[in-house]
């Protein structure tokens, strides 16, 4: 039993520590601001980081990466994730775009999308929810009709909630093609490149900001077998695989633990000044950190060895999303008035850290399986059976 | 990274439960408890068969995971026996880690041990016991204790709170055991009780309480020998942790068994009082909490980006905090 990273994992995690403070101004929060020099930003961190090779770092060498173990990329994601994502969208497409396609994609699509994934010069969205189809994806509406006489397909119908749809080049797209079977046997995973005829994409605002979240709609947008990700049919298998990935690939409690940590130094004296109950509540949101964080490794090890338990994962994504919510909470009471202060004002605490943590800690139980999705998953994985809705999880 | 159990330590774990279990079962804590009997010397001669005194608990991450197991099992029986304390016996004799010397000082097992010891580690021995004989703390007692008379290291005195943790999540994992067990099998409006989500979300909850006390055991006791300085801060998170759970754990499982869970035909009343000494003693959560907060202000807790408390460094291993 041994929780160290290892030399090279730390030696790995200091130099990114250096990139970080060397490319990024310390109020770097996110590329969905008005500034486009923020999106610009990450695109010039993603190039700096390809450059070095730590970009696709856990990807195998034929695909563009450099091998890394788990535990490298253990430690990118916990970098990346704290100090807000600088590589922009890239991480999906790392993640488990990149992944998905060397487990399903065609030679073609591999050799077309896998290189460009790794030197961060492709960015992707995701096309799964629709308005009547959130938890219950399943229940998705757009359609891919067949092309009478033809071997493709035109796709109709609306996604919603789409991430980085304004600037992807991209959408992983699922689509229903079928009606027969159960729901989510018809189902279809379409790589619809986002400059293809018939597709609008309108910007939600939101709590997040601008930009971050779009509603995409679809009208006879062309789509041929090329485009398939993996077979006619095959859809929800192979989200299932991908939404696993994207569950243990955001590291929350990473983030969690920088600010906890910067909001102590920042308080300085100040911080005797707080309620006793208060400062409690910073003691029992550290020892919440630290577990989310080894319930997460846990995951990662089962992951590495192909014997991931439904229940460990999804316990450690209630843990490290929970965590984000008791954090945002404690850091909001710690600040005072003073984290109302919009980002960008001198008096706004961490730089606007501490009001953008609480706004985006409520989409944590929510994106990527919520977190009653996670405890369904749970309860089956505990008691056996197949009782509730099938998820995606 | 190998956030896994060693395997020997597992197997371990695993035959210790399982000869515990069948040996013992709950009927020592059900003797103990209700039967005013004091089954603790047949608790010690089960112990003696697995070699409990060859376990060197300070003497390594591998030896304190093992002993930790032994808890474990030992909890998940709520075994009527000190056998954390067995474990942490040094020179100084059989010790009671408690908040204070002042009175009242309550201490469980008080007649098969020498001495308190506060968790800044100043030792004093015991001269009278009053046993309380409680529905809740069968075999402790309200002890007077002398002058303090030796020091004992943070880290024997955090081995000590850790291996109290691992009794208790292992009598814990039991009693989110018999909740699942019992609300599979018990029907109502003519369906398994545990096919309601409402109910089965709350066995999330407990489990979820559960399975982060244990990781963190695990991780703690790890520390203990790669960052002995962080011995007792790492040992007040883990408390704080594994208090939250029994909260948690106990009350769902109480719930789903309704009144069945009150009989004394069932197993749940036993785990119940037989955790509430190890949860309680020496600090109960709040005051735990407490403790825990002086420790992050006084020497910090580590995280992933330095400590929390910012301009301290964790004391070195050997000097009281």
């Amino acid at each position: 039993m041994d929780f160290s990273f290892g030399d090279r994992a730390e030696s790995l995690r200091a130099r990114l520590r250096e990139l970080i403070a060397a490319h990024l101004p310390p109020d770097f929060l996110s590329p969905f601001t008005d500034d486009p020099e923020d999106f610009a930003l990450t695109e010039r961190f993603c190039r700096i980081l390809g450059e070095e090779q730590l970009l696709a770092l856990a990807w195998p060498p034929e695909h563009g990466g450099a091998g890394g173990d788990v535990w490298e990329q253990t430690v990118v994601r916990e970098e990346m994730w704290a100090h807000y994502e600088p590589r922009g969208p890239q991480y999906m497409g790392l993640n488990w775009v990149g992944p998905a396609l060397m487990r399903f994609g065609s030679p073609a699509q591999q050799e077309r999308y896998l290189p460009r994934i790794a030197q961060g010069e492709i960015v992707w969205c995701q096309g799964f929810s629709e308005p009547e189809a959130g938890s219950d994806l399943a229940a998705l509406k757009t359609r891919a009709r067949p092309v009478e006489g033809g071997d493709g397909w035109l796709v109709n119908g609306q996604k919603i909630w789409t991430s980085y749809a304004q600037m992807a080049e991209v959408c992983v797209l699922l689509a229903r093609t079928s009606d027969e079977g159960r729901r989510q046997q018809g189902l279809t995973l379409f790589l619809l490149p986002m400059d293809r005829p018939g597709i609008e994409v309108r910007g939600i605002d939101s709590l997040f900001g601008p930009h971050h979240v779009n509603e995409v709609f679809l009208t006879d947008v062309p789509v041929g077998p090329d485009d398939v990700l993996g077979e006619v049919g095959h859809g929800w298998r192979i989200v299932r695989e991908m939404l696993a990935y994207e569950r243990v690939g955001i590291a929350r409690y990473a983030r969690c633990d920088r600010l906890l940590a910067r909001h102590r130094e920042a308080l300085a004296d100040r911080w005797e000044e707080l309620p006793q109950a208060l400062r409690a509540r910073y003691a029992r949101a550290l020892v919440h950190g630290r577990v989310a964080r080894l319930l997460a490794y846990q995951v990662v090890d089962a992951q590495s060895r192909d014997v991931v338990d439904d229940a460990d994962t999804a316990a450690a994504r209630l843990a490290t999303t929970r965590l984000d919510q008791e954090v945002a909470e404690v850091l909001m009471e710690g600040a005072g008035a003073s984290a109302l202060t919009p980002t960008g004002h001198p008096g706004a605490p961490l730089h606007g850290a501490v009001e953008d943590h609480y706004r985006y800690s409520f989409a944590s139980t929510i994106a990527s399986g919520t977190s009653e999705v996670m405890s369904i998953l749970m309860a089956r994985a505990i008691f056996g059976g197949d009782d509730g809705p099938a998820t995606a999880g | 990274m190998d956030p896994r159990l060693p395997a020997d330590v597992e197997e371990f774990g695993r035959s210790t439960a399982e000869m515990l279990r069948r040996r013992a079962g709950i009927e020592l804590a059900r003797r103990a408890q209700t039967g005013g009997e004091d089954p603790r010397a047949e608790a010690s001669d089960l112990l003696g068969a697995i070699d409990v005194d060859g376990i060197d608990a300070q003497g390594s991450a591998e030896e304190a995971l093992a002993a930790a197991e032994l808890c474990r099992a030992a909890g998940a029986v709520v075994l009527p026996y000190p056998v954390g304390q067995r474990l942490c016996e040094r020179g100084h004799g059989r010790f009671a880690v408690v908040a204070d010397l002042a009175a009242p000082v309550v201490v469980d097992h008080a007649d098969l041990l020498d001495a308190v010891v506060t968790l800044d580690g100043r030792l004093a021995r015991i001269e009278r016991r009053v046993p309380l004989d409680g529905k809740l703390s069968r075999f402790a007692a309200e002890v007077t204790v002398g002058e303090p008379e030796a020091t004992v290291t943070p880290g024997d005195v955090a081995l000590w709170l850790d291996l109290q943790a691992a009794y208790v999540i292992g009598g814990l994992e039991r009693a989110v055991e018999l909740a699942v067990e019992h609300t599979s099998d018990r029907r109502q409006f003519g369906r398994a009780l545990s096919s309601f989500q409402a109910l089965r979300f709350q066995v999330v909850e407990a489990s979820l309480a559960c399975r982060g006390a244990l990781q963190l055991l695990r991780f703690t006791l790890w520390r203990l020998h790669e960052q002995p300085g962080d011995a007792l801060v790492d040992a007040l998170a883990l408390r704080v942790q594994t208090q939250e759970a029994a909260r948690r754990a106990l009350a769902v499982s109480h719930q789903l068994h309704g009144a069945m869970g009150f009989a004394n035909e069932h197993d749940l009343p036993f785990l119940t009082r037989g955790l509430q000494t190890a949860m309680r003693l020496p600090l109960d959560y709040e005051a735990t909490t407490d403790a825990l907060l002086r420790h992050v202000d006084a020497i910090g807790f580590e995280t992933l980006y330095g400590r929390f408390t910012p301009g301290v460094a964790a004391p070195t291993p050997t000097s009281p905090v």
